[in-house]
């Protein structure tokens, strides 16, 4: 039974749903719908009175993803009335502004946070994700620079420029931001492989050498990562390719042999998912020796 | 010439995998029927019969969408099928243009290789809970550029079907042809009357992106019996 039908026919004890709300929040996951329908036909009135704030927090942003303005605004007021001029409580309103598309005025608020309190990083954020939603991104990337020159440690603001830059076709950049994430993040297997993802698209053989490099750290992190096998097969077939040109023998040995082991992961791989497909698609891509 | 009628398994995807990233643009590949397919002439009639969706993170990088692309050939020539163009959806709410979408490039090959190419984008605005007009925007490729076209009235052959299975059958999972983790599609449970989000939590769609690529949903049944 899906969780939504779980929600919906109460089979949950209020206890089981606050677990349920603390486990999305502590894993950052998205699911605006079922939190705020858990937040609706509950009543989470928990005693613990800092949890119970966290809740209500959680609530406004499932319900602005959710386009429910009013609830939002109620909980808003609810905590602007627990922390009078709480400067967390005004980003929510100007929250409330960006949802409902009144972009000037959440700025403005936005400007007066940053001007009280010049370090309060979630409110810059917030002025770059507006100029995201209007669409603005060489805007946005000038502003996140900025604010990366002020907060370095901030693994999502790298992220988010990484992706930026890629969207904007800068991918030089794309890589400098995907190699800090790596320095941030070192055992994380997606940030190697996205730093391969890029040096791949960006082509030429030493970033196929540093593609291929990186893809093999993110499988050592992580066997599982089958986009890292598929990106790994892809880079030793291009490799290939150039060596055999270029007859430089022992690297070439080397890819092969790398190729062959890849190949074998991937058709073991696929071959568990019962598609055929993969395996035949995989000995036409193939070189023979 | 040059009519595009669309089955609803292709459409009810397409609308689906924006539903279930509202936060995200996403983009997938039309297959349409191969056998009513002339070699090399141009404008053709094209019958949509299915579509499998893409990603809807990394659109600017290019392994996976070459990786894909091949399967997609493979499973389409097996099928009799031909990869007749492209479709995607942007992240903004309000961005319903070509130029705006992701993975443009692969357009523009699919174009080269299959002239008759179509480009659908997603209308964002007109995915609502009564889905009386198709939410999408067709685009047809001319001298090197994507040219809109009016949808035909009768872009559904069966349209009664559609609005069924969108008001019957919103809580069923469905699911895509490939069993990789990254080509799937899962219904979101609830409504599909739900509107694209606009970019609201700023950085969360990172994060969430991550956990989807780690997890292969657990609750899946396969659907088609509709």
């Amino acid at each position: 039974m899906s969780l939504f039908m779980k929600i919906i026919s109460k089979e949950f004890t209020e206890k089981e749903a606050i677990d349920l709300l603390r486990q999305f929040r502590e894993n950052n996951e998205r699911r605006s719908k079922e939190v705020e329908s858990i937040g609706m036909l509950y009543n989470t009135n928990v005693k613990n009175a800092s949890e119970r704030y966290m809740i209500m927090e959680q609530m406004i942003f499932a319900m602005l993803d959710c386009h429910m303005y009013g609830g939002a605004a109620m909980e808003i007021y609810c905590l602007s009335q627990a922390f009078p001029g709480s400067m967390r409580v005004m980003r929510y309103k100007a929250m409330l502004l960006e949802a409902e598309e009144k972009y000037d005025e959440a700025l403005e608020i936005l400007d007066r946070i940053i001007k009280a309190d010049e370090t309060n990083a979630p409110a810059r954020k917030r002025r770059i994700a507006i100029m995201k939603a209007q669409g603005q991104i060489t805007e946005a990337i000038k502003e996140l620079v900025d604010y990366l020159k002020k907060f370095m440690s901030d693994v999502e603001g790298w992220q988010q420029l990484c992706e930026l830059y890629l969207q904007a076709g800068e991918l030089q950049r794309a890589a400098f931001c995907a190699e800090e994430l790596l320095l941030h993040q070192p055992h994380c297997h997606l940030h190697h492989q996205r730093l391969a993802d890029i040096r791949y698209t960006m082509g030429g053989v030493e970033n196929m050498e540093l593609a291929k490099s990186y893809y093999c750290h993110a499988l050592k992190l992580n066997p599982d990562n089958m986009r890292a096998t598929l990106g790994l097969f892809l880079t030793t077939t291009n490799l290939l390719n150039h060596y055999k040109s270029s007859g430089n023998s022992s690297k070439r040995k080397e890819v092969w042999k790398l190729s062959q082991w890849v190949q074998t992961k991937a058709a073991r791989r696929t071959a568990l998912n019962h598609s055929t497909q993969l395996t035949n698609m995989m000995l036409n891509l193939a070189i023979t020796e | 010439m040059g009519e595009v009628t669309m089955q609803t398994v292709a459409y009810a995807k397409i609308i689906l995998h924006a539903a279930k990233y509202p936060h995200c643009a996403v983009n997938g590949i039309l297959l349409a029927d191969g056998t009513k397919i002339k070699e090399g002439a141009k404008n053709q009639d094209l019958d949509i019969v299915d579509s499998i969706p893409l990603f809807h993170h990394s659109h600017y990088v290019s392994p996976m969408a070459e990786v894909a692309l091949t399967q997609i050939e493979t499973m389409a020539q097996a099928d009799n099928r031909i990869i007749a163009g492209f479709y995607a959806a942007c992240e903004n709410y309000r961005d319903n243009t070509v130029d705006k979408c992701p993975g443009q490039k692969i357009a523009e090959k699919i174009a080269e290789y299959f002239p008759s190419a179509v480009f659908i984008v997603v209308d964002n605005k007109r995915i609502v809970q009564h889905l009386d007009t198709p939410a999408l925007k067709l685009h047809k490729h001319a001298e090197g550029k994507w040219k809109p076209k009016e949808i035909n009235k009768h872009i559904f052959l069966r349209k009664s079907l559609v609005a069924k299975f969108f008001t019957f059958h919103i809580d069923m999972f469905f699911f895509g042809r490939f069993n990789n983790e990254y080509l799937y599609i899962k219904s979101f449970c609830g409504t599909v009357g739900i509107i694209k989000f606009k970019c609201v939590i700023f950085f969360s769609s990172g994060s969430i992106c991550l956990r989807n690529y780690i997890n292969v949903p657990s609750e899946i049944s396969f659907c088609r019996s509709y």
